[in-house]
């Protein structure tokens, strides 16, 4: 009886429009609380009564949203209907790794939402250039447009793009390999805002597709050209001379570059903080001499199989670049324990270094650890197939710096615990089936 | 160290493996290395000339870290909550801890559901399925995966399967074989194969260079008995699948000069069961059928197993193959009339001719055990011709104790004195 009561009252205060949270807070308080919730919550106060079902669903709490958990399940009617709730208010949308996505749940969502600026539809694979023309024709505002891995994407979508949506400030083209130089040439003519340009492992674009990026978008800071070896020289030194603004800057596996480019960046950007050139093997100290000397600002830098450098260059980013963070020296196999050791009695060392990866540089030893004590902010150091490494090296830098990682082809000494207890549990799944 | 660096360890090592195989196409081996204490920093996967090595000390640590986060990943793969970054993760622990110890089925069962989701390519799981028989050449659960990976492609090419495929699982097969003696699973996955990967048409061709292949693989491994049984398997097949215009000429061409030149006689093949079975050959399903099956067998008894016994002798194995082409070469005659008998009985079709075959067949069976009578045999040539080769042999053989039970079996089973 007791429960029952209990029941009714609750139908009561749920049934009724005027239950007394209705009744204490006017309608556009509530509407700002809802504002503060995320999507799975505004979906079960959907389902509350009728009053907030139609406050929760309001356009004006669906301005940004973000489907990544819910990707496997997300398909075209969502959308659809998410477009038709949210019409004018939409501004961000991340469908990342909603496969099922096609086109033509992106074209009523184009058609329903024009005032969308940042869309994100990194690994919806179906989307073709349809789409592209859709949000071309209909979202004038779009500033970021992320289409990482949608692969059947081609030149046609970015010379729609530069029709439609001059206000781009971000766009990423990663992995859609079918991009030439044409469609990133039109982009760059049509979206002279580009801040951020990111395009790993588009093969097919070359040098004159940077240099007409260059040309067009003087306001570009991030730069991803990682995989793009057909990238030369000729190309990083107009972007270097064009955007001086430049300070994220990626052109790892571009191994026709030379010292020429990086001697470019030295002189026209300063405010670099983040370069990664891994596999950049033809880079040589003499180019990194000049970009430590003027480069102050340099933070995260990947040098992984520039196999040229040798100690020279740790000397002059230790002498010129104090705020190194995260330094990568894999497989740059002429280092030794003298680079080493300059780098860790520079500025940078006592303060800010985090990361020090060091694997397969087989000339590195024991005294390089004994060199990193000094190294108070260290969190992990990689030291993979540096065969010259022992046990004893780094328990003695452990000694010093208790915190820090160190990762080596070392067994663990005594067996994990949380290994244990899982093993226990795989028998047990194992006995059941 | 923590737990934490020897994951980070474990992960490494199971991406160096991971990039290993999918950039090298023809791995030919993977192996663990004995190595219990590591005292240099050194990678601990061994690469060379196409084979992977994993040092020992590592698989503990590897082997762990792989079953404690799989059902992790697994559980949220379930929930579809597994990110596309991390399904690679997963399926390199997959590949480490089946690498490592591939007879846990709950592993297996976590790739098919990787490939139901078509997250991994069929053809690289059949690749890295071969890898794990290099290692283990006898683990079931490998072959059934293959067996269920053939099924999808089979589907996938609406049945219509390229040679390529059926001669690249004959080839995985021989060397599972030849990795681990008497291996059955392998010879039972070839026959798996046999059975649902040929069409009707092909299958005639693949017996017959299958048998020359058992041939071979008898003359290297005399006492091993999968590889009898699966002749023996092929030459009973022979009977089930035919098509009049092909005859194995080898086979047909040793009868020829071996029984009916020197008798002046000269036949078709379609006239040569005619010859061997006599009377009872009338009531042969089709003309021609037996042709292959009795000029295997004949060849079998009178070259192969005369052959290897004389190079070999002593080997059980090898008895027992003969005594299958015996009695079945014996039989044939009979059995060709019993079931005639009852199939003319079953057209008749009265009560009373019912009750008869029954009891018929009861004393037919009670006859060939016990009261055989040696004169059932006469009157078929091909029955003389055996009769006559085991006089022959036991002549040569029968003071030996095999050869000693091998009269034994002639006289107490066979019939034959």
């Amino acid at each position: 009886m007791a429960i029952d009561g209990v029941k009714q009252q609750l139908n009561k205060v749920f049934a009724e429009d005027d239950a007394l949270i209705n009744k204490k807070l006017p309608k556009e308080l509530l509407l700002r609380i809802f504002s503060y919730l995320d999507v799975v919550s505004l979906c079960r106060c959907a389902q509350v009564s009728k009053a907030w079902n139609i406050l929760a669903l309001d356009g004006s709490n669906w301005q940004r949203i973000d489907l990544f958990d819910f990707q496997k399940d997300v398909e075209g009617p969502i959308i659809e209907n998410i477009s038709r709730r949210c019409g004018g208010f939409l501004r961000q949308l991340s469908l990342r790794g909603c496969q099922s996505i096609a086109d033509g749940s992106m074209k009523t969502l184009a058609q329903l939402c024009p005032n969308v600026e940042d869309l994100n539809l990194n690994g919806c694979k179906k989307l073709t250039d349809t789409t592209c023309n859709a949000l071309s024709r209909h979202c004038s505002k779009l500033q970021k447009l992320n289409l990482d891995s949608c692969a059947a994407i081609t030149d046609n979508s970015l010379k729609a793009l530069s029709d439609g949506c001059p206000n781009l400030t971000h766009i990423n083209i990663s992995w859609c390999s079918n991009i030439t130089e044409n469609g990133v040439e039109a982009l760059a003519r049509g979206c002279p805002r580009l801040r951020s340009f990111i395009s790993k492992g588009c093969k097919h674009i070359t040098s004159r597709a940077v240099i007409c990026l260059a040309r067009f978008c003087h306001q570009l800071e991030v730069v991803n050209l990682q995989g793009c070896s057909n990238i030369r020289d000729e190309a990083v030194q107009s972007l270097a001379e064009k955007c001086p603004r430049l300070h994220y800057l990626c052109l790892s596996g571009c191994s026709a570059l030379t010292d020429a480019s990086l001697i470019a960046l030295a002189q026209q950007c300063p405010l670099l903080s983040t370069l990664e050139v891994a596999g950049c093997s033809q880079f040589t100290d003499a180019a990194f001499q000049a970009l430590a000397r003027s480069c102050r600002y340099l933070e995260k830098m990947d040098l992984d199989e520039c196999v040229l450098i040798t100690d020279a260059t740790l000397i002059h980013l230790a002498m010129g670049c104090p705020r190194i963070e995260y330094l990568t020296l894999s497989h740059c196999e002429l280092i030794t324990d003298e680079g080493i050791r300059h780098l860790s009695m520079s500025p940078c060392a006592a303060e800010n270094l985090t990361v020090l990866e060091l694997d397969n540089c087989p000339l590195v030893t024991d005294a390089s650890l004994e060199h990193l004590t000094s190294c108070h902010n260290l969190q992990r150091v990689e030291l993979y197939d540096c065969q010259l490494i022992t046990r004893f090296g780094i328990r003695r830098l452990r000694n010093h710096l208790p915190n820090i990682k160190v990762h080596a082809y070392f067994a663990p000494v005594t067996p994990p615990p949380t290994a244990g207890g899982t093993r226990q549990r795989y028998c047990r799944c194992c006995v059941i089936l | 160290m923590t737990s934490t660096e020897g994951d980070d360890m474990s992960n490494r090592i199971l991406r160096t493996i991971k990039k290993i195989i999918e950039n090298d196409r023809n791995i030919d081996e993977f192996g663990i290395i004995p190595t219990p204490y590591n005292l240099k920093n050194k990678s601990p996967v061994l690469y060379e000339d196409h084979c992977i090595g994993l040092e020992s000390w590592c698989v503990k640590h590897v082997y762990n870290y792989a079953c404690s986060n799989l059902f992790n990943h697994y559980q949220q793969l379930k929930k579809g909550k597994l990110c596309f970054t991390k399904v690679s993760d997963f399926n390199n622990m997959l590949i480490g801890a089946l690498l490592i110890n591939p007879h846990v089925t709950t592993f297996w069962n976590m790739k098919r559901e990787l490939i139901e989701r078509e997250l991994l390519n069929l053809d690289d799981e059949m690749y890295f399925s071969k890898i794990v028989l290099s290692h283990k050449a006898k683990a079931t659960d490998v072959f059934a995966y293959r067996r269920w990976l053939l099924q999808r492609i089979k589907k996938k090419l609406d049945h219509q399967i390229p040679f390529s495929l059926i001669q690249n699982e004959f080839s995985v097969t021989h060397m599972a074989s030849e990795k681990s003696p008497n291996n059955y699973h392998s010879w039972n996955h070839r026959i798996w194969t046999m059975e649902n990967m040929t069409s009707y048409n092909q299958l005639q061709q693949i017996i017959y260079s299958e048998l020359s292949y058992t041939q071979e693989w008898i003359n290297s491994h005399i006492s091993e008995h999968v590889g009898y049984h699966y002749r023996q398997y092929l030459i009973t097949l022979t009977t089930k699948v035919f098509i009049s215009s092909t005859i194995y000429r080898s086979y047909f061409d040793f009868v020829v000069s071996e029984f009916l030149k020197p008798s002046g006689v000269s036949l078709t093949p379609k006239e040569i069961p005619l010859h061997f079975l006599g009377k009872s050959s009338k009531y042969l399903p089709s003309e021609g059928r037996y042709t292959n099956y009795i000029c295997i067998m004949l060849y079998d008894l009178f070259v192969l197993v005369d052959k290897l016994n004389a190079t070999f002798p002593e080997h059980e194995a090898l008895y027992y193959h003969r005594r299958f082409l015996v009695q079945h070469l014996l039989n044939l005659p009979l059995e060709l009339q019993n079931a005639n008998d009852i199939s003319d009985n079953e057209n008749s079709g009265t009560k009373n001719s019912v009750v008869s075959i029954g009891s018929d067949i009861r004393a037919n069976k009670w006859s060939k055990l016990f009261k055989v009578s040696p004169n059932k045999y006469e009157g078929y040539t091909i029955c003389e011709l055996v009769i006559r080769c085991d006089k022959k042999f036991l002549a040569e053989n029968g003071g030996s104790r095999e050869g000693e039970r091998y009269r034994k079996w002639l006289s107490n089973v066979m019939g034959l004195k």
